[in-house]
């Protein structure tokens, strides 16, 4: 997790530069582009997939049968299932690209919550401290400490009992993974309100009598939520496992109610012994490649954020001139009397992301 | 043009751990944060058991359906689920503090015992996983950071992405594949092949742990037998807990290798080497280690997986197991093992940062 | 000792440093930036050569590329020549055996450049063990850890740290400031370089520190015949230290003159334009001639009466108390001047003052309201009748609002106004403080330092307040550029006539403004008069080795000035 700093050195440039993927693409290069531009595409290809599934999928996720009969078991990859079928006759292609479709809707609901509730407590706890804030920092700390996929469990439990369908297994896998993020969020949100609070701009604003609702609103909500966009592309990879690890222990949605990739995994798994690989690989390459390609888009995005991390294009090649150069990457002597930029606090990396 | 500034005392802190600076010292620091582990254990424990609760009894969610109504009330009456929430929170509470989490409802065997038989197992497969991650992830973050912006650097930052896309259970499944299944060179599943399991078990006061065991009764076939079954679950665990370690190593480094007083040392003409793994590597060891504490976490999470992965017979392989037979009273008493070792594991972890520091000691 | 001669005895002229058309540029998102062009001077033997200029001159990256320790984004041709090497094309080997033996660095911030886990003798000592001995002939051996030890135990004597064989075990934290300085300059000693490269070596230090680093880097010249590059922005360390001066702007030398020689006669327009910038201690007080306490008459805004603040402690550490027993008053239309070091106390005060910090003893009332005790409540409505100017000008906007917004808050907040009237108001706010109207659509950071400080100074004048709160309004900024800050700010004040506390730790600039001073150590006012009194003819112990300490930007004066206060300097 991390935090990013003010203020942004940002010209006022045409509105499309200034999109917050489009930007970025325009500042990267080399490496960082690469990895940029492969994440977007993977996330494309996976929010595509998602949404045009009944196109793209020529069976239903729960199909076993079709006006040919019955579709055959552990069937390996040919011409009518091109990846095979599973040991319960479904086709494992569908099911794949149906498994998107349960991904995002688990990600959109479980974020969604997970973000409204922890920026709002994240505010207010770092903001007012006393009580309030002790408390809640010790359950979050407490909550954070464990592990995420025992809390999902318990939460599931709760929730559901271990038995849903789709919109019951969406939403107990959503709840549970909101449990987990709440204090993730919490942390992040509170650990910024805290340090903007000292901030001399809200001083400053303290000094003039501006109430503490208009200090919230107008001077810490804003900066304080700069990091968000890459929490939540962070999140939602972790969302994908935390949802994955949940249907592999059998504590997903019911394989006749929707596809879930971490369900078919674990049925997976005594396949692999007698050597049938494909009803494991596939549905494990789509989680690797959706997580890869969300992670891939946030951490360019907090590289290119944090001006200490992001690569400079030129300058590097010409190392030899400068042999024995220092490592660390100083930000050149600013021009006469030229903005100030303010050096990132020092951030360890931490959490799961 | 830096100015001299006044700052207050509580600013004027140093950077992490947050430990305290002057007066009291270390002693009290410890102190509390020894008392600390006891809130977290109880509000974990508390919110456990409450939520647990919230939709019913244990023996209605293992049984219900399968028993008639009036024996499943006899059994829910016996096991005093019918008296009111606090009494039996309370009961529960008391009951910890003896050591005692109950029976399991589906094979009825008592808690600690079974905690006890299979905790071994997860804990050999937790240290395995550690080593492999501590052997990798650390000295590859250092050779990162080292090399930043570099090839290494390029190759090693996707090795750390993709063993965190990689969840443990695929990862296992593909080791599985490949090694077990295509070349056939190490065993598919378990801790040791059946004929090791008896003659191990059967020692006297065996410790649980294989390798352990097998040593100490100088069985060396048994010892290789253990081991080959330990390389792939700690392979799969461990490196996607390197990778983690790795870009912990590789941010901190890079962190401090920014910092003035490496550039003092690079001025007396320290080389470059020994300025990564000496001048920078350990004051970013501090937040380093109290990052590695609270991914003890994420590593059992982990090892639930990989357990029923590889049927790994732990507690994460029970916790599956319980979990499907809606044995809640199981599922309990693992989950609140587990937090009290998170809990401590963080405390031992803090104390240690603290030690590193000078800026603690003195 | 200090036999501060314009031209250094010339002798065989062996210069250990050559800095001959030397380019630095940097490639930045912005495009390459150049940040030094054509640079040429030398260092002879046993000479101390100042480099000054202000931010963006270039002075820190010539600095940095006499060692080699440009970041990679740097590119650079030309030659530095030490010892008959080009450390401009050396290779990385060379480079690294080159440093700390023929070359070394002191830097600015000595709590940062001191590494916080490993004791000061082991840092001074893998500076010593990186290089073979040069006792031997040709190659030397290795110094054993034995040998290191006793030469950083060396080396620290030499720097004036006490008891050094006990000391070479402590770690940073257990140090002072100032002999945090000493130890990093005793790591530079450790191998004996002909040259030292000091980077604002006393920028982070009190003036009183400020004076003995001084005096350590003069004895090291004097007695070890070390010579000295040293990077200043500060008018009175040079005249106090060096005997040759090379003034810098924008990346190129704009002049180069014996010490006495630039100060008496600036050749250049830009060399001219900065001496004048520099507020000198005595010259254009704004008490000049004042016999008795100005606007004394005035309705008293501030009262303090045996004022204490408390800083308290946690988890069992004592608690701080950061000022205590402090009385005195500030009167409508005054300039009340706080000065004092760091720790004296001087912002807390300024910020309880405006109710950012809560008063714990004693009495402080702020226009009539008793801040002991405090209420935010019942305070709000006099907010308005206080503004404050926060030391950073980069931080104290919201970087989310344009400037207008940010000069239209306590408008906002106070007042209703119409949307048109609220914008006619910020123009002339903004106009008054000599900034374009068409400003107010800016976001901060397209403002430079100078002009932030003024949107400041803008906002905190919006509502008229009777009491303006500034602290170390001007610290952060370069001279020129302060020195026009400080001259708008006299201008309004003089204009609106509210009365302002203005606290520095800056002697000369707080006379040039303030009628009144109040003089801050330890927490305790340790004594307070009419500024041109006090800075000429202090009464106090602490006063007057303070203003004692201060270098004068007059290298003829400041000698005179060091050698009338040694005994007082106790050196």
């Amino acid at each position: 997790m991390s935090t990013q700093t003010l203020p942004q050195l940002e010209r006022r440039e045409p509105l499309w530069t200034r999109l917050p993927v489009l930007s970025h693409v325009r500042n990267s290069v080399g490496l960082q582009r690469g990895m940029l531009v492969t994440g977007l595409v993977l996330t494309g290809i996976f929010l595509l997939m998602a949404l045009l599934a009944p196109l793209v999928a020529p069976y239903g996720f729960s199909q076993i049968s079709d006006a040919g009969g019955n579709f055959p078991t552990q069937d390996p990859p040919g011409s009518k299932h091109i990846w095979g079928t599973t040991v319960g006759g479904f086709d494992v292609f569908s099911r794949v690209v149906w498994g998107a479709q349960t991904a995002v809707l688990v990600i959109v609901v479980a974020v969604a919550l997970s973000i409204f509730a922890g920026v709002a407590l994240g505010l207010a706890s770092g903001y007012f401290g006393g009580w309030l804030d002790r408390v809640l920092v010790v359950i979050a700390d407490a909550v954070y400490a464990f592990p995420s996929l025992l809390v999902a469990i318990v939460m599931s439990i709760v929730i559901s009992h271990g038995q849903s369908s789709l919109w019951g297994g969406i939403l107990a896998a959503a709840i549970s993974i909101t449990v987990v993020f709440i204090p993730q969020y919490f942390r992040v949100v509170r650990a910024e309100a805290i340090r903007l609070k000292a901030e001399p701009f809200v001083e400053s604003a303290k000094v003039l009598g501006a109430s503490s609702w208009r200090i919230m609103a107008r001077h810490i909500f804003r900066n304080a939520t700069r990091s968000i966009p890459l929490i939540f592309t962070l999140n939602a990879s972790e969302a994908i496992l935390t949802l994955a690890g949940l249907g592999f222990l059998g504590f997903g949605i019911e394989p006749t109610s929707a596809a879930e990739w971490g369900f078919d995994l674990n049925k997976a798994i005594s396949d692999v012994t007698a050597g049938i690989w494909w009803t494991g690989v596939f549905p494990g390459l789509a989680i690797v490649l959706t997580v890869l390609g969300l992670t891939l888009v946030g951490e360019s995005m907090n590289d290119l954020a944090d001006s200490r991390l992001r690569t400079r294009g030129r300058g590097r090649k010409q190392r030899a001139t400068t042999a024995g150069a220092s490592r660390n990457e100083a930000p050149a002597p600013a021009p006469y009397e030229a903005p100030a930029q303010h050096e990132a606090p020092a951030q360890h990396e931490g959490g799961q992301a | 043009m830096t100015a001299l500034t006044e700052t207050p005392p509580e600013a004027a802190g140093l950077p992490a751990p947050a430990a305290k600076r002057k007066g009291g010292g270390l002693a009290t620091y410890l102190i509390i944060r020894f008392l600390l582990i006891f809130p977290t254990i109880l509000i974990l424990v508390t919110m456990v058991f409450f939520l647990m609760r919230i939709t019913g009894d244990p023996i209605t969610a293992a049984l219900g359906g399968r028993l008639p109504a009036d024996q499943l009330a006899q059994r829910i009456h016996e096991a005093g689920y019918d008296r009111p929430i606090l009494v039996q929170y309370f009961e529960y509470l008391g009951q910890i503090f003896t050591g005692n989490f109950g029976r399991t409802i589906s094979d009825n065997r008592a808690v600690t015992e079974m905690l006890a038989t299979f905790g071994s197992a997860t804990l050999e497969l937790a240290v395995n996983a550690v080593v492999v991650a501590l052997v990798v992830g650390i000295p590859l973050g250092m050779l990162a950071a080292h090399r930043r912006d570099k090839t290494p650097d390029a190759v090693l930052r996707i090795f750390a992405i993709l063993s965190y896309a990689t969840p443990v259970f695929f990862a296992g499944l593909l080791l599985k594949l490949v090694f077990s299944v295509w070349l056939g060179w190490l065993p598919v599943a378990g801790r040791a092949s059946t004929s090791t399991e008896i003659a191990l078990t059967s020692l006297a006061s065996p410790t649980g742990i294989y390798w352990l065991d097998a040593l100490r009764s100088g069985n060396l076939a048994a010892f290789w037998d253990v081991e080959s079954h330990a390389i792939l679950p700690a392979l799969a665990l461990g490196l996607l807990t390197a990778g983690v370690f790795l870009r912990l190593v590789r941010t901190n480094l890079i962190g401090t290798l920014g910092r003035d007083y490496v550039e003092a040392g690079r001025s007396r003409g320290v080389s470059e080497f020994r300025l990564v793994t000496r001048h920078a590597y350990k004051p970013a060891l501090i937040p380093i280690i109290t990052v590695m504490g609270l991914q003890i976490a994420l590593l059992l999470g982990g090892a639930v997986l990989t357990e029923t992965t590889f049927e790994w017979k732990g507690l994460g392989f029970q916790l599956a197991q319980y979990l499907t037979a809606r044995d809640f009273v199981a599922v309990q008493g693992i989950v609140v093992l587990l937090a009290v070792i998170v809990a401590v594991t963080n405390f031992i972890v803090d104390v240690v940062a603290a030690l590193i520091d000078p800026r603690v000691r003195y | 000792m200090s036999k501060q001669l314009d031209v250094r005895p010339t002798a065989p002229a062996v210069n250990v440093l050559d800095i001959d058309e030397l380019e630095v540029s940097f490639a930045t998102d912005a495009g390459e930036v150049r940040a030094v062009r054509g640079v040429s001077l030398d260092v002879r033997a046993g000479e101390v050569v100042a480099i000054v200029g202000e931010s963006g001159s270039g002075k820190t990256v010539t600095a940095k590329t006499i060692l080699g320790l440009l970041p990679e984004t740097a590119t650079s041709s030309g030659a530095v020549v030490i010892k008959g090497q080009n450390v401009v094309s050396l290779s990385a080997a060379r480079l690294r055996e080159l440093r700390g033996r023929d070359v070394a660095m002191v830097f600015q911030e000595p709590s940062t450049a001191l590494n916080p886990v490993f004791t000061v003798g082991w840092q001074i000592m893998e500076g010593i063990r990186a290089h073979r001995s040069r006792s031997g002939e040709g190659q030397g051996h290795r110094v054993s850890r034995k040998e290191a030890r006793e030469r950083a135990i060396e080396a620290l004597r030499k720097v004036g740290i006490p008891d050094p064989e006990k000391r070479v075990d402590y770690y940073p934290h257990q140090f002072s400031g100032g002999q945090k300085q000493r130890v990093v300059i005793a790591a530079a000693l450790a191998l004996d370089p002909e040259l030292i490269v000091a980077d604002e070596p006393t920028t982070a230090l009190d003036v009183t520190v400020q004076a003995e680093i001084l005096e350590l880097l003069r004895d090291l010249r004097d007695l070890y015949g070390t010579s000295i590059v040293l990077i200043t922005h500060n008018m009175g360390v040079v005249a106090d230290l060096a005997d040759r001066v090379v003034v810098m702007y924008q990346g190129e030398v704009v002049e180069e003159a014996p010490v006495r020689k630039l100060f008496a006669e600036p050749r250049e327009d830009y060399t001219r334009r900065l001496l004048a910038a520099v507020p000198h201690l005595g010259r254009d007080s704004a008490s000049e001639g004042a016999t008795e306490r100005l606007h004394q008459d005035g309705e008293v805004l501030v009262r303090a009466e045996g004022l204490e603040i408390v800083y308290p402690g946690r988890l069992g550490s004592p608690a701080f108390r950061a000022v205590e027993g402090v009385s005195f008053t500030v009167s409508a239309g005054e300039v009340f001047g706080l000065v004092g070091e760091s720790g004296s106390g001087k912002t807390t005060i300024g910020r309880t003052i405006a109710g950012l910090k809560r008063a714990t003893g004693g009495s402080l009332k702020v226009l009539g309201h008793e801040m002991v005790g405090f209420r935010e409540r019942s305070f709000r409505p006099l907010r308005k009748e206080i503004g404050f100017v926060f030391q950073d000008p980069a931080a104290s906007f919201n970087p989310q609002l344009t400037v207008g917004e940010c000069v239209a808050e306590p408008l906002v907040v106070h007042l209703s106004l119409q949307p048109a009237q609220l914008r006619r108001r910020v123009g002339e706010l903004l106009e008054s403080v000599q900034l374009p109207a068409s400003y107010a659509s800016r976001y901060p950071h397209e403002l430079s330092g100078g002009q932030r400080q003024r949107a400041s100074l803008a906002r905190a004048l919006a509502l008229e307040p009777r009491l303006l709160v500034a602290d170390e309004p001007t610290s952060a900024l370069d001279v020129s550029v302060q020195a026009k800050v400080l001259e708008l700010f006299r201008e309004i004040q003089a204009e609106l006539g509210f009365a302002a506390l203005f606290i520095s730790h800056d002697l000369a600039v707080v006379d040039q403004l303030s009628h009144w001073v109040g003089v801050l150590y330890k927490g305790r006012l340790v004594e307070q008069g009419i500024s041109s009194r006090v800075m000429n003819d202090p009464q106090d112990a602490y006063t007057k080795r303070l203003i004692a300490s201060l270098p004068v930007p007059d290298p003829v004066e400041q000698a005179e000035r060091r050698e009338a206060h040694r005994a007082l300097l106790g050196g």
